[in-house]
Parts: structure tokens; sequence; C-alpha cells
């Protein structure tokens, strides 16, 4: 059973993750619709990689989530008060730009060339 | 800029939002999109979108988003596919580590063969505080447009 703190938090995390659904770009959007639509259609396999960033989008809010609201202070003080939107959107925008801009952003050749260091990046690790 | 080519400027985007995040899809075999050709209007829009508002929001990187973007056309699908593992790894270090490849990068574009296998050797041997001393003595240089 829930305290009232529990069943707060919890509404809290239901509105911040609304919000946090309706900053989804469309792109992305599309993107989920055509995964979901494919795996239904397709045989059951591990998961790959390229699926990587929007988990990563999911877990970047529900931490950023988590460090603001857990385990800080009873809330009733902040009345409804929800992390800034702008926080949220700013961690999503971020790692779609990451997926999507990288090739853009650095020059190819440093890629290419980083494909074969792999003894620089083990010495590295 | 007037060195940039307008015209080009849309296919050639164009050609990067589509190869990037296609190829990506049809590795995983996960997608069975059609060409850019049987794309809705909608579907391109969301898929220009990002790099068309990059390209307004950031006027000082256009030359350099435009250059890669280039660069990226000019690679055949062997290189490609090598580049797109670099950027995979590229993903995932952290910044001081891009901050690192940066600088061993640019310091070895400039060095002969023998000198960059010395480095090579150096680096590998080097504690981190070592590492970070040499990327702060050779910081990588500053970005510019490739010259062609």
């Amino acid at each position: 059973m829930n305290t009232p703190h529990q069943d707060d938090f919890d509404r809290r995390m239901r509105a911040l993750h609304a919000r946090a659904v309706d900053q989804v770009p469309a792109r992305a959007l599309y993107e989920l619709k055509v995964r979901r639509e494919n795996a239904m259609k397709a045989p059951a396999r591990p998961a790959r990689r390229t699926g990587w960033w929007l988990a990563a989008a999911a877990t970047a809010v529900f931490a950023l989530a988590i460090g603001l609201r857990q385990p800080g202070p009873d809330p009733a003080a902040g009345g409804d008060a929800l992390p800034p939107l702008a926080a949220v959107t700013e961690a999503v925008e971020t790692l779609e730009y990451d997926e999507g801009f990288a090739a853009l952003e650095e020059d190819p050749d440093l890629y290419l060339w980083l494909d074969a260091q792999d003894s620089l990046i083990l010495a590295m690790e | 800029m007037p060195s940039i080519r307008i015209p080009s400027i849309p296919r050639t985007l164009l050609a990067v939002a589509l190869a990037l995040p296609m190829a990506a899809l049809a590795s995983d075999g996960t997608a069975a999109l059609p060409a850019w050709e049987q794309l809705t209007a909608a579907q391109r829009e969301a898929l220009v979108a990002p790099i068309r508002q990059r390209w307004n929001d950031h006027p000082e990187k256009r030359a350099h988003m435009l250059s890669h973007a280039e660069r990226w056309q000019e690679m055949g699908p062997e290189q490609r596919e090598r580049a797109r593992r670099g950027a995979d790894r590229w993903q995932k270090m952290d910044p001081e580590k891009r901050e690192a490849m940066r600088a061993l990068y640019g310091r070895m574009q400039a060095l002969p063969e023998a000198e960059r296998e010395a480095l090579r050797a150096a680096w590998e041997k080097m504690t981190p505080e070592q590492r970070r001393a040499w990327v702060k003595a050779n910081p990588a240089p500053p970005k510019a447009p490739r010259d062609r």
C-alpha cells in the first residue's frame, strides 16, 4: 500500500511522462511506429543497437525525474510544480541531436580514422 | 559565405538525411521503407526537418555541415561503413575521450607515417595523467571546412 507521498510521486511521474511524450519529435514517433509494426510482423530476435537511443531517451527522462524528485523534500510545499519541461525537452533533444547530427558535426574522416584505432582506444579503457 | 554552392545544399543534405538513418534501419533488418522517391511528402519532411532547423539555427556551422555531407557522398560503400563504425565509437565516448581523439587525429594527420607509429606506441604506454597533459599540450586544431 502506497503512502500519500508515494501516490503523489507516482502522479507527478505520470504527468511528467505524459508531458515528455508530448515532446517526442514526429520523426521519432514515426520510427517507433515503423519499428513496432515490423516487430509485430517479424519473428522474435534480440534487440539491436539502433534502438539504443530511444531507450536512452526514456532512461534520460526517467533519470532526470528521479534526480529531481527523489528523495527530495515533501512535494506538498511545491504544489503541483513539475520539473521544468524545458529540461526534459533538452534531454530528449540532446539525444536526438547526438543520433542525428553527429554525421555532419564532425569530419567523416575522423570517424574513418577512429574505426581503425583499436589499440589507441583500448589503451584508454 | 560566397564559397558555398547553394544549389547543391538540398541534394546533399537530403542524401545524407536519407543515407544515414535508412542505412541504420536496413542494417537492422527491421524496416522495409521504400526509396526516397516513394516516400510521402510528410515522411520526407520528417526526415529533412531536423537538418533544416540545424542549418537555419547555426549559420556558423553551415560550411562544416556542407563540407562533411559532401565528404560522406564521396565515400564508397566500404568507406562509409567504416566511417559509420567510427561514428558509433564516437557516440559512446565521453567528452574527454572525444577531445583526446580529436587531438590525436589532428596531430597524426600532420606527422609522417613513422612518427605516427611512434606517437601511437607512446600513447599506449601513457598513464591517464600523461595523456591529459599531452592533449593539453597538443590541442586539436580549430575546425575548418575541408579545403577542396
